[in-house]
């Protein structure tokens, strides 16, 4: 139920922020219904998991805004990483086996792509604020790449930046006896953010390719780009 | 004292014979992942193999290192999200080998009892239908899951 209305609001959030974005690009010129947008909707409804941008490339959609705060408890908005390619993820820290494999892959793609790491900056972005506090953030993210910045926000702010991603989460009732232990289903993709605030390109790592395969794309998107 | 012996070498032979009856299933290469800072939720990894002629079920695990432990599948979907969906009966056929590994089948690690760090290992008890009880020392490695000793 609470996920079948998130997915709702998540759905009305894309056409908002979908007609927004064509507002901003049409200008004063009449808005025809959008079949691209119906389709998405519709789509959205059948299938929760539809919601995320993985597989609608390119996607070229304008950021709206977001706040965050980042482990040092600094402000960080949609302007923060302007100028640079962002790649961001959302996970949660007691995801026991994913989000660690991405942290690593990004981990791995920072070391591998040497200099050419100053053109991106990597976003880690806490699903689970509740659990993830600043202070176990800055232990969790001491195990990966000090370059890696992790952000969180208040449960709100965490709703209102998966939107503008088309990040889908929802979690899980308790397992186990301790309240405090239950798992988060997420979109597990990789988004990038051009230097303009576009967000360009959604993917998630297909089986075994994992780290090679996050490498390889990053490259081609981001060092071979025709622009 | 001949009679002795030869009763001392029948112990023996009898002891290991035994112990060969219940190796239809070897587990190997079973490691855990070192817990991240103060988070008390990780991931244990194995390799199950079937020697035998008939199928078996790895029905549950646990270990004195943490509150509770469960066999889960993360399956991401094409929309690119993931799901972690518990495994209640893993099945290991007759000359199958089962390897549990990042991103996919893996042992959830819930509530550890105390942090745990790379280099030191901990017993894992994995029950299997047929095979019974059998427990491991799992090696407490780095996120890459790279072997540390040997
Ligand atoms: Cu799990």
């Amino acid at each position: 139920m609470r996920s079948r209305n998130f997915v709702i609001a998540g759905a009305a959030a894309l056409i908002l922020v979908a007609s927004m974005a064509a507002g901003i690009v049409l200008k004063h010129k009449v808005i025809p219904p959008q079949p691209e947008v119906a389709a998405t909707e519709s789509k959205t409804r059948a299938q929760p998991e539809a919601e995320t941008f993985a597989g609608k490339e390119p996607l070229n959609r304008p950021l709206v805004k977001f706040t965050m705060k980042d482990i040092a408890d600094r402000e960080v908005t949609e302007e923060t990483y302007r100028g640079r390619w962002t790649m961001y993820f959302f996970g949660y820290a007691n995801c026991p086996d994913v989000c660690p494999l991405s942290l690593l892959y990004a981990t791995d793609l920072l070391k591998d792509l040497g200099l050419l790491a100053d053109s991106l900056q990597i976003v880690f972005v806490t699903i689970d604020p509740h659990r993830d506090t600043a202070d176990v953030l800055v232990d969790y993210m001491g195990n990966f790449d000090p370059r890696i910045a992790a952000l969180r926000g208040t449960q709100q702010q965490t709703k209102d930046i998966t939107q503008q991603f088309g990040v889908y989460y929802a979690y899980h009732s308790p397992i186990g006896t301790d309240t405090d232990e239950y798992a988060v289903e997420h979109s597990n993709a990789f988004y990038l953010v051009d230097q303009s605030g576009h967000l360009q390109r959604a993917f998630a790592l297909k089986g075994e390719q994992g780290g090679a395969f996050l490498n390889k794309e990053i490259r081609a998107t981001i060092f071979t780009t025709p622009k | 004292m001949r009679t002795l012996l030869a009763a001392f070498l029948l112990m023996l032979n009898v002891a290991a014979h035994a112990g060969e009856a219940s190796k239809t299933i070897t587990i190997s290469d079973a490691w855990v992942r070192a817990s991240l800072g103060k988070v008390s939720t990780t991931a244990a990894y194995v390799k199950i193999e079937n020697h035998g002629t008939k199928e078996d079920k790895l029905l549950s695990v646990s270990t004195p290192a943490a509150a509770m432990a469960s066999v889960h599948n993360s399956v991401t979907n094409d929309a690119g999200v993931v799901q972690m969906l518990p495994v209640m009966a893993l099945s290991v056929k007759p000359g199958e080998t089962v390897a549990l590994t990042p991103g996919g089948l893996h042992i959830m690690v819930m509530n550890v009892k105390e942090p745990l760090k790379a280099g030191a290992t901990v017993p894992l008890t994995l029950k299997f239908e047929q095979a019974g009880e059998i427990t491991v020392e799992a090696e407490v490695r780095g996120l890459d899951g790279k072997p540390l000793k040997r």
